[in-house]
């Protein structure tokens, strides 16, 4: 078929009809048509005025300081990368997809260096860009979740007519100015006023500070000088990519890094390659030093004089990133974060999970063996273990009433064809693994590949066995393919579930139900039964099915499977994506899984779910699990765990 | 005089219209000149469509070597998206180093690859409409050397190709591409020329035109051909602009330096330039890969005939009337393919020729296509005879076929074996046999080609004793008729004997040698450049070269001189070998056919060092094929199939994701999982892969991907009665990018639905059982690139 060519067939028979040109009739028709050649380019004229005039977007919308309520700490795993150091008089502060954290000296053993101190409870996300010190507070910018300002232990959220910005850099003038560095451009923000100005349009990733007033940004689309309220591009030769990863401004030259390296400005104010900065991926500068950061990550950081001769400095482990705080420089290395001092590198906090599992983007979850096991939506599997006694480690990310414990890659790494896992289920002592490279079986010491048909979605535990949903059908124990051919709504499974000793088989285009190998029914879209035909979740009840979609809300089916059922939408759902999976009865409670509006619970009645307020990684819940009276929350920027022991509210 | 020449230009003007009509189709292909992109569309350089905005060309001449980097932007001046077929003509001892095609902003370089696999990865790519370009060179059509004779194909007149698409409407498309080639130095003058103007047709016009050719202390001398010039610090430079490109780039120099032995070196064991190295515009860091040994060249300059070498060498400029007589046999080539200004050059060679012979040398004129119009008997060579043979071959219409092994075989049995013996042919180089088969034909006697096209091909080559081609530059051609007038064998080392040690000797210290190869004129004579290009291995403080003797005055042939550990100046010595060195296994392999071992080498070398062979080509395509093209807002896969060598790989997304790409275990693929931001709207986005290879060589590919997350809209067409039995067409029309269109009635199994030009629709056939029986609801699916899936429904009512 080549539905490309699909056309109407009308369109064959319209053909034009020669015309004479009629005087004045023609001559209206042209004036028409050269007054809208005239706006247009009138129009793209402008457009590119503005594009090349940053400056004329400049505007300034108030501000509004919102105090952020607490909420009671929750543990986090997940990533331990700093993004971002500051140094204020209340200490050292650190930031990064862990959240932001206050490094203080251990007090039963001061020796140990510094213990992160989880202060980001009542922020939205933990995913910390961006932090800098506005006078004696401190500013702290999430990636998707905007600006918030730490003062007096209390966090408020910025708010501006800006909308919520996506902040990647932040940085402090000696005047006091706060700049503020988005996806949506560079900002600028009075210690006193209580306005913010937009200075351009472009994102931004870093920020750097000259003399004069001036200020250099650096995004996705380019490098830009900000004077006032003008700004203009600078032009990087040979980069190949308008992108700049970071920015740092050293011997009064501008230094970008790209990602075909380290870029330096010369007196014509075009940057060019930087000699020894191939593989640059991030600089500081402290004193008359510049200090980069390879990618792949060194055991080592590049030391740059003045005139850019080279030397280079050995680290004990490998350096992600580098920060100048002050007088101070820093790094993140693999072992933690590390303190330079006397032309020696000390570390000052050691991370507690000695792997890194990237942002910890969670989702799936299984127990397995009396363990949490972890998929990760683009990663392995992962084992949450007991870690060592905190005497041993400052990280204190957990609650402190809680047993240390940190992720571990599952029995070592388990198989690199493991990755993308979408669903994982303990089956006969087997544990079983959907991914984007097929479906496993892990049987606690060796994985084997399931015969199937590439991307594995969905897995159910049936009385004949494991169930496992591809993009082409599900695969029944039976070893039978059933897909939209045999009456499926459609191929892609992407939740399944057994019932009633048969399966219920969700898709992106509704919902069916197999038994005896044969499709009893189906539920598609257009049929007013389902909110949304894309089924993500599916929980059976006694008597009843609670159907998750991605886009509109959850609804219940009410009645035998035999039987042609009920449905009730949730209204209060309407419009919910509920994730993959993220539909699990813990405690005798259900709870559903969201993206972007965080956790669900159905009342105990069954009428009605409600978002509970819980310091989540992240509002986009992406696996759920209940396992020894906790209700683990995967997120797409880390786990944590809700003891559901304790909820106790109607 | 004036009445044949007349009569001449009338009779060429006859064949061109003849060929004109007959031969209109294949007639722009053989237009060769200095980068042109000819529009498929048109088949022919057309202005109208694509025109020539700006060119520049930097070049740098020193050690008898040019390296020229040249830019082009070219303009589609349509409303339609443009395909095109750059053309590049090279001298034959050119070698391309580097291409690249812009896209947009972002620069596509070329990777050489077999040829084979280019080809392959060319025709994969076109068909997903990616933007490649291939490079290659000799032949057009995917004909490996050494499989046979080439066919009678025009294409063989463009040594380099790349085809270049998509070039988008009314916007432009810029070219890159970077050469080196030898630079014959005869009697202390050489000349630098690239070919600007066509051939035939129409020139180009260059909106703006730069050129810098920096000479390096060599004295430019003035000529009237070619484009005036201006002299610069470095050299000359011309600038312009509109400029009618109907005259060529043609640089005439003097050496300056007479040394006889000039040692020149390279040698950078880290594999990394300095830092802060300023690269001239021809020069790429990937030219000079790691390698522990050094390269030298030796430059031999044998000074003008002094009484020592008087009597082993051939003077530089014989006289006629010094030189013994000699028994010419002239070829001249009449097939159809050898026409147009092709065949204006060979008669005004053959002139020359003919000048050149005096009463006391013996000549035939030997006219052949298929058939062979050859003389009983040789002829002194008295202007009588000269004249006749020239209204003869003039008078002889053009005809298909070109038996040259025949036409060699009765020319040798003319001039016999003896050594005064000389074969001239004046051919295109269309159809030549492989030179296995005309060394058979030729047994011992020279045979001296010149070639109406760029190239003279590697069987020919090898075959001659001295070529010259279109391209030729005028001191080359000089040097060809010296070479044809003179001594047939002069007390010199041949280039197969000189490829060794042997006349290149070390007498003191032991640099290690090897792999030693003649470049430039060869072989040495007076007041010519020559030289030898090798390797060392071991550095030495002090090393004593002396030539073959019978080269140089013995006074002079010799050379004391250091060969160091670290020499960077010399940065054209590892390919100007690599290139010598791949000459000489194209020799062996046209000699002796091929070896997998030899061919390897080949490709291997032309790989390392960056220059295209008959056995690779250059692929400037993005080095990773992103897949899936199109994705659903959510959660897709961003899969990237890179080089073998590649191992780390970035996606760069404008909604500022920064997701490193993991290797897939036991493939080239690298894959990345991410998140679309629900705020990015539907519509075409690019993304960026930054590539890091084994040598830490980083490279940046931009590619398209497209937001859809719209279903696919279904107009479904459905009769709305039928009876059990009947045969009912479910039809549809839907988006332009659904891939999978079904229609289902009731419960019955699903009817996909294919294309119908007659009914302009998609249809599926259905017979109804009984068990449809009522009223039925058909529900049509539609699912489309990005795997969105769209319903329609319709109802049906189904009478028993």
């Amino acid at each position: 078929m080549s539905a490309q060519e699909t056309g109407s067939p009308e369109s064959g028979d319209s053909k034009p009809s020669p015309r004479r040109f009629a005087g004045p009739g023609f001559i209206a028709v042209l004036v028409v048509a050269l007054l809208v050649v005239a706006w247009i380019a009138v129009f793209s004229v402008n457009r590119r005025v503005d594009r090349a005039l940053e400056a004329s977007v400049s505007a300034e919308r108030p501000v509004e300081f919102v105090p952020l309520a607490d909420r009671p700490p929750l543990p986090f795993w997940g990533s331990e990368d700093v993004e971002a150091v500051v140094v204020l008089p209340g200490g050292v502060y650190a930031a990064g997809a862990f959240g932001v954290s206050r490094l203080d000296t251990r007090t039963d053993a001061p020796g140990e260096g510094l213990e992160r101190m989880d202060i980001s409870q009542p922020l939205p996300t933990r995913r910390a860009s961006a932090l800098s010190a506005w006078r004696t507070d401190l500013a702290a910018g999430l990636d998707l979740e905007g600006l918030f300002v730490y003062r007096g232990g209390v966090w408020s959220e910025v708010r501006s007519g800006f909308g919520t910005l996506h902040v990647r850099g932040l940085a402090e003038t000696s005047s006091g100015e706060l700049w503020i560095g988005a996806r949506e451009g560079l900002f600028r923000m009075g210690f006193a006023a209580r306005v913010m100005s937009r200075l351009h349009k472009s994102p931004v990733r870093s920020i750097a500070v000259l003399d004069g007033g001036r200020v250099v940004s650096g995004g996705e689309t380019g490098l830009f000088l900000t004077q006032g309220d003008a700004t203009t591009p600078l032009r990087i030769e040979g980069a190949e990519t308008p992108w700049v990863e970071d920015v740092a401004v050293f011997d009064s030259r501008v230094f970008a890094v790209t990602p075909m390296g380290l870029f330096v400005g010369g007196p014509d104010g075009v940057l060019r390659p930087a000699p020894n900065g191939a593989d640059v991926a991030f600089i500081a500068v402290q004193g008359d030093r510049l200090f980069a950061a390879a990618d792949p990550p060194e055991a080592s950081l590049r030391r740059f004089d003045a005139a850019l001769r080279l030397q280079v400095e050995q680290l004990p482990s490998t350096v992600r990133r580098v920060f100048a705080v002050g007088d101070r420089l820093l790094a993140d290395t693999a072992a933690g974060l590390a303190e330079r001092s006397k032309d020696a590198w000390r570390p000052i906090s050691k991370r507690g999970e000695p792997e890194s599992f990237g942002n910890a983007h969670v989702s799936a979850l299984a127990a397995y063996r009396g363990r949490l096991v972890v998929g990760f939506f683009d990663g392995g599997l992962a084992e949450l273990v007991p870690g060592p006694p905190r005497g041993a480690n400052s990280v204190s990310l957990t609650a402190p009433t809680e047993p240390p414990m940190m992720l571990r890659a599952l029995a070592g790494g388990v198989s690199p064809q493991i990755w993308a896992v979408n669903a994982l289920l303990d089956a006969g002592g087997v544990l079983h693994v959907a991914s984007l490279r097929g479906a496993f079986r892990f049987d606690g010491t060796r994985v084997s590949a399931v015969e199937g048909s590439g991307a594995a979605f969905s897995l159910a535990r049936t009385g004949g066995g494991v169930a496992i949903g591809y993009g082409e059908g599900v695969l029944l124990p039976e070893r039978r393919l059933l897909s939209a051919f045999h009456g499926l709504p459609g191929n892609q499974a992407t939740a399944l579930a057994a019932s009633e000793g048969g399966l219920l088989v969700g898709t992106p285009s509704g919902l069916g139900y197999v038994d005896g190998l044969k499709v009893r029914w189906r539920v598609a879209s257009g049929e007013g039964r389902l909110p949304h035909p894309w089924v993500t979740a599916i929980l059976p009840l006694e008597g009843n099915v609670l159907i998750g979609t991605y886009g509109g809300g959850l609804a219940r089916r009410v009645g035998r499977m035999s039987d042609k059922g009920e449905w009730k939408p949730f209204l209060e759902t309407e419009g919910l994506k509920v994730n993959t999976g993220c539909l699990v009865m813990a405690n005798g409670r259900v709870y559903a899984g969201t993206d972007g509006a965080g956790l669900f619970r159905l009342s105990r009645d069954g009428a009605r779910f409600e978002r509970l307020k819980l310091s989540l990684p992240s509002p986009r819940v992406t696996a759920l699990l209940e396992m020894g009276g906790f209700l683990y929350i995967g997120t797409d920027e880390g786990l944590t765990r809700w003891p559901v022991e304790r909820d106790v509210q109607p | 005089m004036a009445g044949r020449a007349r009569r001449s230009a009338v009779v060429l003007r006859a064949l061109r219209l003849l060929f004109g009509l007959t031969l209109a189709a294949s007639a722009s292909v053989t237009r060769a000149q200095s980068g042109m992109l000819v529009p498929t569309s048109t088949g022919r350089q057309d202005s109208a469509v694509l025109s020539l905005r700006e060119m520049t060309i930097d070049a740098s001449i020193a050690r008898g070597y040019a390296r020229v980097n040249v830019r082009q932007v070219f303009e589609n001046h349509t409303d339609q998206i443009q395909e095109g077929t750059y053309r590049f003509a090279l001298a034959p001892s050119a070698a391309v180093g580097d291409f690249a095609v812009w896209d947009g902003l972002v620069r596509i370089p070329g990777v050489i690859l077999e040829k084979r696999r280019a080809r392959a990865i060319y025709e994969a790519l076109t068909t997903q409409r990616i933007d490649p370009g291939l490079l290659q060179q000799g032949e057009e059509e995917d004909r490996e050397p050494g499989s046979g004779p080439a066919r009678s194909s025009p294409s063989r007149v463009a040594p380099f190709s790349v085809k270049v698409a998509p070039i988008p409407a009314r916007a432009t498309k810029r070219l890159e591409l970077q050469f080196q080639q030898d630079i014959s130095v005869v009697g202390l003058k050489g000349e630098f020329k690239m070919v600007l103007s066509p051939l035939d047709g129409e020139p180009l016009v260059a909106r703006t035109l730069r050129i810098r050719v920096g000479l390096n202390g060599l004295i430019q001398e003035a000529t009237a051909n070619g484009l005036p010039l201006q002299p610069s610090a470095d050299g000359v430079m011309f600038e312009g602009r509109n400029v009618t490109l109907d005259r060529d780039l043609i640089v005439r120099f003097k050496l300056r330096d007479e040394t006889p032995l000039k040692l020149s070196v390279f040698r950078n064991p880290d594999g990394r330039m300095p830092d802060g190295l300023a690269l001239a515009p021809w020069e790429r860091p990937s030219d000079i890969p790691p390698e522990k040994d050094g390269f030298f060249l030796m430059e031999v300059l044998p000074p003008a005939a002094t009484a020592e070498a008087s009597a082993t060498t051939p003077p530089s400029r014989p006289s006629a009337a010094r030189r013994p007589p000699l028994s010419v046999a002239v070829l001249f080539d009449t097939s159809l393919s050898h026409r147009f200004s092709g065949l204006e050059m060979s008669y005004e060679r053959l002139v020359r020729l003919l000048a050149a012979l005096t009463p006391e040398d013996k000549f035939a004129l030997i006219p052949f296509d298929a058939s062979i119009d050859a003389p009983p008997a040789m002829a002194n060579a008295i202007d009588l005879v000269k004249t006749t043979s020239l209204e003869r071959l003039r008078a002889r219409p053009l005809s298909p076929g070109t038996n040259i092994l025949e036409a060699l075989r009765a020319a040798r049995k003319l001039v016999g074996d003896k050594d005064k013996g000389r074969l001239v042919l004046f051919t295109d180089g269309v159809a030549m046999p492989a030179s296995k088969d005309l060394s058979a034909a030729l047994q011992r006697t020279p045979l001296f080609t010149s070639v109406a096209t760029p190239d003279a091909g590697s069987a020919l080559r090898a075959a001659s004793e001295s070529v010259v081609t279109a391209l030729s530059s005028e001191p080359e051609t000089d040097f060809f008729f010296e070479r044809l007038l003179g001594p047939v064998k002069p007390h010199v080392p041949e280039a197969a004997e000189v490829s060794n040690e042997g006349s290149l000797r070390v007498t003191a210290g032991d640099p290690g040698l090897r792999d030693i190869y003649p470049v430039m004129a060869q072989p040495p004579t007076p007041q010519s450049l020559s030289g030898f290009v090798g390797r060392y291995s071991k550095p030495s403080a002090q090393v004593r070269f002396a030539l073959a003797s019978g080269v140089l005055p013995k006074s002079a042939s010799t050379l004391t001189a250091a060969l160091p550990a670290k020499a960077l100046e010399a940065r054209d010595l590892p390919r100007r070998w690599a290139r010598a060195r791949v000459d000489d296994l194209l020799r062996r392999i046209e000699e002796e056919g091929e070896r997998r071992e030899w061919v390897d080498e080949i490709i291997d070398l032309s790989r390392r060092y960056k220059f295209v062979t008959p056995y690779t080509a250059f692929l400037a395509a993005p080095r990773s094929l992103l897949r899936p093209r199109r994705i659903q807002p959510g959660d897709p896969v961003l899969r990237v199939e890179c080089d073998e060598g590649t191992v780390m790989a970035t996606a760069l997304f404008p909604f500022g994701l920064k997701l490193p790409l993991v290797r897939r275990p036991r493939s080239k693929v690298f894959e990345g999982r991410f998140l679309v931001p629900d705020s990015l709207k539907d519509g075409r986005y690019s993304v960026q892969i930054v590539l890091r290879d084994r040598s830490g060589r980083t490279a940046m590919e931009a590619k398209t991907f497209v937001v859809d997350g719209r279903a696919p809209r279904i107009s479904p067409k459905v009769p709305k009665m039928a009876r059990v039995g009947d045969d009912i067409v479910l039809a549809a029309s839907t988006d332009d990018d659904v891939i999978f269109l079904s229609a289902r009635v009731g419960n019955l199994p699903p009817v996909p639905l294919r294309w119908d030009k007659t009914a302009q629709a998609s249809i599926g056939r259905l017979r109804l059982p009984a068990s449809a029986v009522g009223m039925q609801e058909v529900v049509f699916e539609a699912v489309d690139l990005a795997k969105n899936v769209g319903f329609s429904r319709a109802m049906l009512e189904v009478l028993p």
